[in-house]
């Protein structure tokens, strides 16, 4: 069971990456080909999907119950810092019914406390393991 | 009586491919009926709050706007532009018979906003008349504008206190609307006063096309309400009459278009969450019938162990109600999931007034979802439960039943 939670919130955390750039990304560029707000909290999204996930593969490595346990925590407090990126830490555009907040914002939210859920429950079955 | 409740739980693990059937069933015609009632309700929500927010009987505009079919876009679509008429034609249309209330507004497009490429419809109201604009901003703002104050539409990401710059003019967001689901909520309102000096700084950037108009003399539309005594028809006849290059347009027949979109959606919608639900019952009452069909030789034992007709047919109604309640709040968050957070995207594309009931229609709406999908199953199962007390065990055990 643990397991499948651990390899659970990996999978969440690459779909984040992966989606943000694919399915549910941001505005596209403008006529001038420059790129507005919502693109920086993009981009943040996806390096902190790729973050995410090579923390809980970097867990799955490691064996003691203690030193597993803490990548997981991390992903989940990092986790919880990506959902508040969209709008929240990095500004995005004017008008709440462009693509960013009526796409990404959501899904972002949505996918990062999934995850960030997941990996606190990993975190705390990995402290509850007997060494 | 632990057994009694226990028996169910353990009925339904024990065939989890079938309990996991009749799970996704449940969950499905939950989610349908949440989504379909929650996506009517909405749009409902949005046409009457855009009729309260249209708020006058006759609007005039400039000839010319009717014909290019940039009123309605502007006025309900939320796309940008604007059409100015010269104020002189707006003295004529004030001396007409039976006006009650009368207000002009100022319409103009702004050619982007802050970081993004698209423009906002900006909309100057006079303050000293205005009977639209103004009692809705009280609900936010219970001061005067000021010169450069802005009052922002909901959907537009600024809040009270920032400064937004348009035409290369920083104007103060005093305000923040409440949502309306229509297209004032990516609209920018402001005083007379404060949209002259916008359109005059347009004109200075050369950033607009009326190069010929002088803001002082100019108005974009006349907003009236009749006199008592007086019919919409009479005043509006006598408006298109009497004064030239105008055309007074009855909000209401405006609206119309809308109703009639969302009539028709409504309808398939409740078709389709009919036909569904219908589907969802006929498979609910075969799946619960070859169940109990399949475990007839299982029920005669018990029978035969000291268990009552009633016991037995507690235990299917049970095991249907433990799935319904199961598969009803299942569906019901996801529908809450889906749909509270992408609405939105839903809005943008059926393009229609869309706004999210109030947070206790929402809860009602869900609670019965699960509710009838509880009911629902309940009532399929039943069918089986009484086929159930009628067999005759002994028939069953020697297996001619």
């Amino acid at each position: 069971m643990k397991k499948i939670i651990h390899i659970a919130a990996i999978l969440l955390s690459v779909f984040l990456a992966a989606g943000v750039k694919l399915l549910f990304h941001a505005c596209g560029p403008k006529e001038d080909g420059s790129w507005m707000h919502c693109h920086t909290a993009e981009n943040a999204v996806c390096i902190c999907g790729i973050c995410m996930a090579v923390l809980l593969l970097g867990a799955l490595l490691l064996r003691g119950r203690k030193t597993a346990a803490i990548p997981c925590l991390l992903t989940a407090a990092a986790a919880v810092v990506t959902a508040m990126l969209p709008n929240t830490i990095i500004h995005m555009c004017m008008m709440t019914d462009m693509r960013c907040h009526a796409v990404m914002k959501p899904a972002v939210i949505i996918l990062s406390i999934l995850t960030a859920l997941l990996s606190a429950v990993s975190g705390i079955l990995h402290l509850r393991e007997r060494a | 009586m632990k057994q009694q409740i226990n028996l169910p739980l353990k009925n339904l693990k024990g065939k989890p491919v079938r309990s996991a059937m009749l799970l996704l069933l449940t969950v499905l015609l939950s989610f349908v009926i949440l989504a379909g009632s929650l996506t009517v309700s909405s749009l409902r929500t949005g046409l009457s709050s855009l009729q309260s927010r249209l708020g006058a009987d006759i609007m005039v505009v400039p000839y010319e706007a009717t014909t290019k079919s940039s009123l309605e876009n502007i006025v309900l679509q939320g796309n940008t532009g604007y059409f100015y008429m010269d104020s002189k034609r707006c003295e004529k249309i004030l001396n007409c018979e039976g006006i009650g209330q009368a207000s002009t507004q100022f319409f103009l497009a702004t050619a982007s906003s802050g970081c993004c490429s698209l423009p906002v419809q900006i909309i100057g109201f006079d303050p000293a008349t205005d009977f639209t604009v103004q009692p809705w901003i009280r609900r936010s703002y219970g001061e005067a504008l000021q010169k450069y104050d802005i009052v922002v539409g909901h959907d537009l990401n600024a809040f009270v206190g920032d400064t937004l710059k348009f035409y290369g003019t920083e104007c103060r967001v005093a305000a923040k609307l409440d949502q309306t689901g229509t297209s004032f909520d990516t609209t920018v309102f402001t005083n007379a006063e404060t949209i002259k000096a916008l359109i005059r700084s347009s004109l200075d950037l050369n950033m607009n096309d009326f190069q010929n108009i002088d803001p002082e003399k100019v108005v974009s539309c006349v907003l009236i309400n009749v006199a008592d005594g007086y019919s919409v028809e009479e005043v509006m006849n006598d408006i298109n009459i009497h004064v030239k290059k105008v055309k007074a347009v009855r909000t209401k027949e405006m609206i119309s278009g809308i109703s009639e979109s969302l009539r028709g959606i409504s309808d398939i919608t409740g078709l389709l969450i009919g036909g569904i639900w219908l589907f969802g019952l006929l498979i609910l009452f075969l799946m619960f019938t070859m169940s109990v069909n399949e475990r007839k030789k299982e029920f005669a034992v018990l029978r035969v162990m000291g268990a009552s007709r009633r016991m037995l047919s507690a235990v299917v109604m049970k095991e249907a109600l433990l799935i319904g309640l199961a598969g009803g709040l299942t569906g019901t968050e996801l529908g809450l999931l889906t749909l509270l957070p992408f609405h939105s995207l839903l809005e943008s594309q059926l393009e229609l007034p869309f706004l999210l009931p109030d947070a206790l229609h929402i809860i009602l709406i869900a609670a019965a979802g699960a509710a009838i999908t509880v009911g629902v199953s309940a009532l399929a199962a039943s069918a089986a439960a009484y086929r159930l007390i009628r067999t005759d065990t002994a028939l069953i055990l020697r297996g001619e039943n």
